[in-house]
């Protein structure tokens, strides 16, 4: 025999009434998680950076990062700042619109899609001190490229690269710059996918061409993927840093402001000056994040399919 | 003037114009030259794990290996790689299991508050969105050393109940699931609920089912992630360290003692698991996920 429902079903714009109770319940994990573990934290980061090593209250640690960030030019923050936003540029700029344009190709069936796709995406499958210690072997002073440019005449002596302030942070962009299908390039490719095939199979009959198709057609089709992908990406603009840790852990100038937070965090040093500079970089970038965003919603077409 | 022509009506394929083959060939020689840098890496990699270590470090860095290959560096990988007091078997047991902790109370999380999100209503719902957006678009990156201080006051450092921090389920999948759950049909479970079914049995037992596709694919995203993730427990569980933070600490630790081959080719071993799950489900990890616009 069916049991009779307790009370009567109402739904209002997909949303079920009455059954609060159960939502509150399926909200625990997420809200515990939230209020102790990004709430609590960030605001006792506050509190931590406004404190000296002994606990005493001082602005001390804001000076401090004022001081190395715009004191002098060799500075350890303005040397982390001039790096971070160097890959901030590499990797919203270059690497996001690369991995967009491949997504398109990928999309359309160029000639051994698949074998470029596995390829090229099979990098984010290594962590990354695999694919680190390849490039150093590749890189390194009696590897493949020194060795051909020594042998050649090119250089006069084997360079170590990684090791050498001259060179260790453009070798860590070049780096950053090699595996650089990953997340952009999953999520356009997702949202290409579902681009409706009859729209393609009109233009296409109309004789439209691969330049206007993706302008007129793929772009405004996942707009709106695109977005939120350069407001995240926007949001991480202080943090970048690349593969800092395992490269050269800082060393040889091509330390990061968000790798020199983490270094702090692990060799037990200040936790006052690494909130205060953490605060900061937040601060920055929320008027960011606001105008991209805001540019965003002018750009993004308005699509539902 | 004719352009473009159908090859017949069950192919999509298109014949391209002139223009459009350059463009296409174009792309395809760069992509080429880019596929070779990551192929010839490999192979590179694969012969230097066959080398004998003196030879490596005599400079041997790139080409085949010179006489005998080694294939037992792939054996001496247990008995060298030790970091911690920790073998590879052992790295290999921690990585299985801080991999799934990791992975599985977030997705358990994300699916719950993404259905109560897009399915019911109760007060708060919008915040809870915003929360969600806040979350995802500001990066915080100053809280670290105040969580980690944090996960110290709370004594979960090097203790698997670290992981009770893993349940946020707030973030990019969360857009992705409310997504797919606004997509499902409220049929079934209306039909469920006229039946006497209650919130939970709906939940569980309709709805669920119905987003395991979508679920299974963000398990196999948060495993390859989290299996290659080696600063977790670098910084939050040295003790139990997994196979990616112990082959940064061996290298780290090795210096110019380090054997290169045997290096390599535990480097080898760790990447296996993965290219694996990714060979056999790159199509369904490719079409499945989609954010979409943010609202709000």
């Amino acid at each position: 025999m069916k049991k009779k429902p307790t009370h009567a079903l109402r739904i209002e714009n997909g949303l079920k009434c009455g059954s609060a109770w159960f939502a509150y319940l399926l909200l625990i994990p997420a809200l515990f998680n939230f209020f102790l573990f990004w709430l609590y934290p960030n605001f006792n980061s506050i509190i931590l950076s406004f404190q000296g090593i002994q606990g005493e209250w001082t602005f001390g640690n804001y000076l401090f990062v004022f001081e190395e960030l715009f004191g002098s030019s060799d500075g350890v923050f303005a040397i982390a700042l001039r790096n971070t936003l160097l890959f901030f540029c590499q990797g919203y700029f270059i690497t996001q619109t690369f991995n967009v344009v491949l997504a398109y190709f990928i999309y359309k069936k160029i000639a051994f899609s698949k074998f470029f796709r596995f390829i090229l995406y099979l990098p984010n499958m290594f962590a990354g001190i695999i694919l680190v210690s390849i490039y150093k072997n590749i890189i390194g002073s009696e590897g493949p490229i020194i060795t051909f440019l020594y042998e050649h005449g090119l250089i006069g002596e084997r360079i170590m690269l990684l090791n050498t302030t001259k060179y260790a942070i453009w070798a860590s962009i070049a780096y950053s710059l090699w595996p650089s299908v990953g997340g952009v390039f999953l999520w356009c490719s997702g949202a290409m996918a579902r681009i409706p095939k009859d729209l393609l199979e009109a233009a296409a009959l109309d004789g439209i061409t691969p330049w206007k198709e993706f302008i007129h057609i793929i772009l405004p089709m996942i707009s709106g993927t695109l977005s939120t992908l350069y407001i995240i990406g926007i949001s991480g603009i202080l943090g970048s840093g690349g593969a800092t840790l395992y490269l050269t852990f800082g060393e040889y100038g091509t330390t990061t402001l968000s790798f020199w937070i983490f270094k702090q965090v692990y060799t037990g040093g200040g936790s006052g000056t690494s909130s205060a500079l953490g605060i900061l970089m937040t601060l920055v970038t929320i008027p960011l994040i606001f105008l991209v965003k805001y540019l965003a919603k002018k750009v993004t077409a308005e699509v539902s399919y | 003037m004719e352009t473009i022509k159908y090859r017949s009506k069950r192919s999509s394929r298109v014949k391209r114009t002139r223009g459009e083959r350059i463009l296409f060939a174009v792309m395809f020689v760069i992509l080429l030259i880019y596929s070779l840098t990551f192929i010839c890496a490999y192979v590179i990699t694969f012969f230097n794990t066959l080398k004998d270590p003196i030879e490596y470090a005599l400079g041997n860095t790139y080409r085949l290996p010179q006489g005998e290959w080694h294939w037992a560096n792939y054996l001496e990988v247990f008995d060298i790689l030790v970091v911690n007091d920790t073998g590879y078997l052992g790295m290999l047991f921690n990585s299985i299991w801080e991999t799934l902790l990791g992975i599985i109370p977030t997705i358990a999380s994300t699916a719950m508050t993404s259905y109560a999100y897009s399915r019911y209503k109760f007060v708060g719902r919008r915040a809870l969105y915003l929360i969600a957006i806040i979350l995802l678009t500001i990066s915080l990156p100053g809280s670290l050393p105040a969580t980690y201080k944090l996960y110290g006051d709370l004594h979960l450092l090097n203790s698997p109940l670290f992981y009770i921090g893993a349940t946020a389920g707030l973030g990019a999948n969360f857009i992705v699931m409310c997504g797919f759950w606004n997509s499902v049909s409220w049929e079934y479970g209306e039909a469920a609920f006229v039946d006497g079914a209650g919130d939970a049995t709906v939940f569980f037992r309709i709805m669920i089912p119905q987003a395991l596709p979508l679920i299974g694919i963000m398990f196999l995203l948060g495993f390859m992630g989290g299996w290659v993730d080696a600063n977790t427990s670098m910084l939050y569980l040295p003790e139990y360290p997994t196979i990616a933070y112990g082959l940064y600490q061996y290298e780290a630790a090795s210096m110019r003692a380090l054997n290169y081959p045997v290096y390599f080719a535990g480097l080898i071993l760790t990447a296996i698991p993965s290219v694996i799950l990714y060979a056999v489900f790159q199509d369904k990890i490719m079409t499945s996920m989609n954010i979409g616009g943010l609202k709000g």
